[in-house]
């Protein structure tokens, strides 16, 4: 890291490499933050997670019950310990909340006074976050999967809504209204998310096992339909239908640069895709188990090289590398399916919620600033936690001779 | 990383050998604290290297899955020991600990923990125990560790500080359970009630009917135009033949008879023709009411039995049925309070009814009887005779017989027809025995009699010495059967008449193919001889020794069908003769050379693998590896399970299928069969 900063100075590297190096040495070493914890709030399990992306530091938080909480991030005071506050709930008396479960948080890409939620009570909510009151609402026939804000279409406010039944629902959230319906999937639609690259391209899967592109300007139908095969074999000739996966696709996620896309689905396998040509990459990651029936998010690092794919898979998180396709770890700390996961691009830090209603910090270990602040007050009375932990993880075999 | 891991990071095959040994000794123990000795054996073990610790771990993991509480315990107890000495074996665990909770903990409802059940509730109290301690000691350091504390102390309720037996699961298994018995009694109560409601329409029309009938039969005092309550009827004759009398009339009239007499009364006496009043009037009040069968009530009679018979039979029965599950079930009070009514007013219709007398209508019956004897009679007479006998039956018998036949119908003191005819007459009557013995009489004179066995020439006078020699030497046998039969080959054989049961085709042509009964004729030419010698008692046993340590206990006479000839035994069922050990020890010998022949695993293999089938039985190893261990199977050997086994046996499902198949099958037959795309279906 000397070696980087110093060649920064002296100006032999851009200053991005060094940036780049520093994050993906984070981004690859994380584990479960022994200091940081969310204040506990849920009584059931988490289902979606959120971060605004204005400030970075509200972490938003839906879970089975209908409950919404944001948590605040960041960390005022200078205790290395700490458990984040709950600073606003949705709770069970507050009667704009929903019924049942909701399966969807996102906040408003360009503001963190508005978030939007759906669930399987088949409304989505627009909230006013200060007030934490419903702006607006839309019932729909079905249960809503999951719903997306485009994060570069600041002059327009269309709201892609997946639900049960095949249709893909466009809400201008400006009018009020249902501006379009994309029809093209024949089951339930899981999961919707809006390029990264441009702002009327849209990618959907849906239990139909294909993965559809939608621009939202042609009014024929999808831009393309995803082949997990690239239409080379056979085998699917007698269907007559590209699909992406051999079961559900549970999961959808553009990677932050937009130029490929992740798919997961029920068949256990994880797909990455081109996503301008709609060319399966054909990168093996092996088997993952998912048999989640909901949404499931998937996450990807930002900012490091070779980028990373947080990919939640019963009650462990793995960690891929992208593009080579090797497990490069997994994160163990959940009991149950974890359902949502979340990368904070900044802080290089995990966010993970599942089904035992814990939201999880992974932290990257290389940060021993903490360490090193505990062991600089060592002498204080504070020491205790320390001195106890290093004794406990040491080995105590007993001192007999035979 | 301590020191002695970078020492030594080869694995010694025969160190882990041992230690495999070591944990398998130990989780198979079945006992409830583990053995000190080994238990050292496997931590000196372990304290080499982390390789070891960690392959103890995979070792003591593969145990804990196993489906036997015992060894779970021993295993968790080793996992303890570890767990409070290793830093990598907590690693190791709390990586697989969503995993290893399950195993030890009643935490997941469709993952119980295995039996024996005393095993696995100190199992779970045990990890709960640990799990305490562990995260007492070691929850700061290790994340996991906390958060499935937390987790099983939110989610899966379980009370760390006062642990119950009952967890959560446990709960859940219960609940699931009661609601399946709720469900099946609201079921039940459902149908129950809707059997109800139709069985109370049943009733009520029944009750309705009887209601009517006893209007019909027994007229209601107020529909009776009375004079007056203080003037009444003697004796009230109803219409058809009924009677009745009330008895608070009865009670009134003797008021009357105890009251002053006013100037009224006597006036009205007077009408009635008493003029004093020393009369003293006594009325018996008979218990029930008596009702003389007529023809005009007849019908309502039998109506009124009818409705009795089912009340009695069906709606009773049904109704304390349909009660007993409404009790179980809890029905709401409504519905029970109805059944309760219900079934008070039938029982007390049903009393009622019963206590009604009737006189039945004796002498139409008789009259009906004789008709029917008379029409009985006629059908006798269409039957068509049989052939050169009853050609001639004089008409006066015909008559005898018809008088007989009503005789015994109607009276009970019925006798035999006294012989009033005379000798003549009786001969040529083939249905009396006289014409028989005078039939036979007639042969007997004709031919010689051939009974004897050894028939006497009487028309040789002179003895025969050769002959009285035979006869001297021949034995004297009682006359039976065979002798009777003796070397006759015309004699007539015993046949067997087959009979034809086509009542109804009485044209039918007479076939003679009457057979020879073989067995009778057997009979016939066999002789019985019963046994004259003594019979002996079989007062000796068996007394060879047994596998179980005893003597066979069997009485045979002569030989034992387990042991062979019976031969004397000294008091532990040796034999004492020497010509008998040596025997025995012979045939036993052949016995075993027998036996080794049949079970030889080379020439089982060999058959094995010519024919592809499994010869050789399977060992029952498992129990005798591990006889510390609890069985479990002998557990699960319920009577409940045994139930299972014979119900749910596969052979007993087919047949049942098949049975109801064929029910059904023939049940669409039945009702379609005349409809051709039904009739020509496969079954």
């Amino acid at each position: 890291m000397l070696h980087l900063l110093h060649q920064r100075e002296v100006g032999t590297d851009r200053p991005l490499a060094l940036q780049t190096a520093q994050s993906s040495r984070r981004a690859y070493s994380l584990e479960i933050s022994k200091d940081f914890d969310v204040q506990k709030i849920h009584t059931s399990g988490i289902t979606s997670l959120d971060v605004d992306s204005t400030e970075n530091r509200y972490l938003l938080s839906g879970s089975a019950d209908g409950i919404v909480c944001v948590h605040d991030m960041e960390n005022h005071n200078d205790v290395p310990k700490a458990e984040y506050p709950c600073v606003s709930t949705i709770g069970r008396s507050n009667r704009y909340r929903h019924k049942h479960s909701v399966e969807t948080v996102k906040w408003y890409p360009f503001d963190n006074g508005m978030f939007l939620t759906s669930g399987t009570d088949k409304v989505l909510k627009v909230w006013d976050a200060n007030v934490l009151k419903t702006a607006d609402e839309f019932a729909f026939s079905g249960v809503v999967y999951s719903h997306d804000m485009s994060s570069l279409a600041s002059s327009r406010c269309l709201v892609a809504v997946s639900t049960q039944s095949s249709q893909i629902k466009l809400i201008d959230l400006k009018t009020g209204s249902a501006t379009h319906s994309l029809r093209g999937h024949t089951k339930a639609v899981y999961s919707v998310q809006w390029s990264s690259r441009d702002e009327h391209i849209l990618a959907s899967g849906s239990a139909d096992s294909r993965v559809l592109m939608w621009d939202v300007r042609m009014a024929k139908g999808s831009l393309f339909i995803l082949d997990q095969h690239n239409g080379e074999t056979a085998s699917n000739a007698s269907s007559g239908i590209n699909t992406a996966h051999d079961g559900k696709v549970n999961a959808i996620r553009f990677l932050p640069d937009g130029l490929h896309l992740m798919t997961f689905g029920t068949d256990d396998r994880l797909h990455l895709w081109d996503a301008s040509r709609g060319r399966h990459m054909n990168v093996n990651y092996g088997r993952i188990d998912n048999a989640s029936r909901r949404s499931v998010r998937l996450s990807s690092s930002d900012g490091c090289r070779p980028p990373l794919a947080y990919v939640p898979t019963d009650s462990n998180i793995y960690v891929f590398d992208i593009f080579s396709g090797l497990r490069t770890s997994i994160l163990r700390g959940h009991y149950t399916q974890v359902n949502a996961c979340y990368f904070h691009a900044d802080r290089q830090e995990l966010y993970s919620g599942a089904n035992d209603r814990n939201i999880l910090i992974w932290t990257p270990v290389t940060d021993k600033a903490f360490e090193r602040q505990l062991q600089e007050k060592s002498e204080d009375q504070s020491a205790k936690n320390f001195t106890s932990r290093t004794a406990a993880t040491a080995d105590a075999w007993s001192s007999d001779s035979d | 990383m301590s020191s002695k891991n970078s020492n030594d990071m080869t694995v010694d095959v025969q160190v882990s050998q041992q230690l495999k040994e070591v944990v398998d000794e130990i989780t198979n123990s079945g006992q409830k604290e583990l053995n000190p000795a080994l238990s050292k054996k496997f931590k000196t073990i372990c304290k080499k290297s982390d390789v070891y610790v960690e392959e103890a771990f995979h070792l003591i993991m593969a145990q804990l899955e196993k489906d036997h509480a015992e060894i779970r315990l021993s295993s968790l107890l080793l996992v303890d020991m570890l767990f409070s000495r290793s830093n990598c074996f907590r690693e190791l665990l709390l990586a697989d600990f969503q995993d290893f909770m399950p195993l030890c903990l009643d935490i997941d409802h469709e993952l119980p923990l295995p039996p024996p059940k005393p095993a696995a509730q100190l199992l779970q109290t045990k990890a709960v125990e640990f799990l305490q301690k562990w995260q007492d000691n070691y929850g700061q350091a290790y994340k996991k560790l906390s958060l499935g504390y937390n987790y099983l102390r939110t989610c899966k309720k379980i009370n760390f500080a006062n642990y119950q037996a009952q967890s959560l699961a446990e709960q859940q298994r219960e609940a699931e359970k009661r609601r399946k018995i709720e469900a099946v009694k609201e079921k039940q109560l459902e149908a129950s009630l809707l059997k109800f409601q139709d069985l109370q329409e049943d009733a009520k029309s029944c009750l309705v009917q009887i209601k009517s009938c006893f209007s019909l039969l027994i007229p209601d005092p107020e529909t009776f135009e009375m004079p007056d309550l203080s003037s009444p009827e003697v004796s009230s004759k109803g219409k058809g033949g009924v009677r009745k009398r009330s008895f608070k009339r009865s009670i009134s009239v003797e008021e009357e008879d105890d009251s002053a007499p006013s100037d009224e009364d006597d006036d009205e006496l007077a009408v009635h023709g008493m003029l004093s009043q020393k009369y003293a009037l006594s009325i018996t009040v008979p218990d029930g009411v008596t009702i003389e069968e007529n023809d005009d009530n007849t019908d309502v009679l039998a109506t009124l039995k009818d409705s009795l018979r089912l009340i009695e039979s069906k709606q009773l029965p049904s109704l304390t049925k349909a009660l007993e599950v409404f009790t179980r079930c809890g029905a709401d009070q409504k519905s029970i309070k109805e059944a309760l009514d219900l079934k008070e007013s039938l029982q007390s219709v049903r009393h009622k009814v019963t206590s009604i007398q009737v006189k039945p209508m004796l002498q139409e019956r008789n009259t009906e009887t004789e008709d029917d004897d008379e029409s009985d009679y006629d059908d006798f007479e269409e039957v068509p005779s049989k052939e050169g006998y009853e050609a001639d039956i004089p008409e006066f018998l015909k008559e005898t017989k018809k008088k007989k036949a009503s005789q015994t119908n109607r009276s009970e003191n019925w006798c035999l027809p006294k012989m009033a005819l005379d000798e003549a007459s009786q001969e040529s009557d083939p249905t009396t025995w006289l014409p028989t013995i005078q039939k036979m009489k007639q042969t007997l004179k004709k031919e010689p009699p051939v009974r004897t066995a050894s028939p006497q020439p009487s028309t040789s006078a002179t003895p025969d010495p050769e002959r009285e020699k035979q006869l001297q030497k021949a034995p004297v046998l009682p006359y039976s059967t065979d002798l009777h039969f003796w070397g006759r080959e015309d004699a007539d054989m015993p046949m067997v008449t087959r009979v034809t049961f086509d009542t109804n085709n009485f044209w039918s042509p007479i076939e003679n193919d009457d057979k020879v009964d073989e067995k009778a004729l057997a009979e016939m030419k066999s002789r019985v001889i019963s046994y004259t010698g003594q019979f002996e008692e079989v007062k000796w046993k068996c007394r060879a020794p047994m596998a179980n340590g005893k003597l066979c206990e069997r009485m045979d006479r002569k030989k034992c069908p387990f042991h062979g000839m019976i031969v004397p035994r000294n008091v532990i069922g040796q034999p004492t003769r020497e010509e008998d050990i040596v025997r025995l020890a012979k045939e036993e010998h052949q016995a075993a050379k027998k036996k080794a022949e049949w079970d030889d695993p080379e020439l089982q293999r060999e058959i094995e693998a010519a024919k592809g089938v499994k010869v050789q039985r399977s060992k029952r190893s498992k129990r005798a590896k591990n006889p510390n261990l609890t069985d479990i199977s002998k557990i699960s050997d319920t009577n409940r399970n045994r139930l299972k086994s014979k119900v749910f046996n596969k052979g007993a499902l087919k047949r049942v299928a098949s049975a109801m198949d064929s029910l059904d099958h023939r049940r669409h037959k039945d009702k379609f069969a005349n409809q051709f795309n039904y009739a020509y279906s496969t079954s």
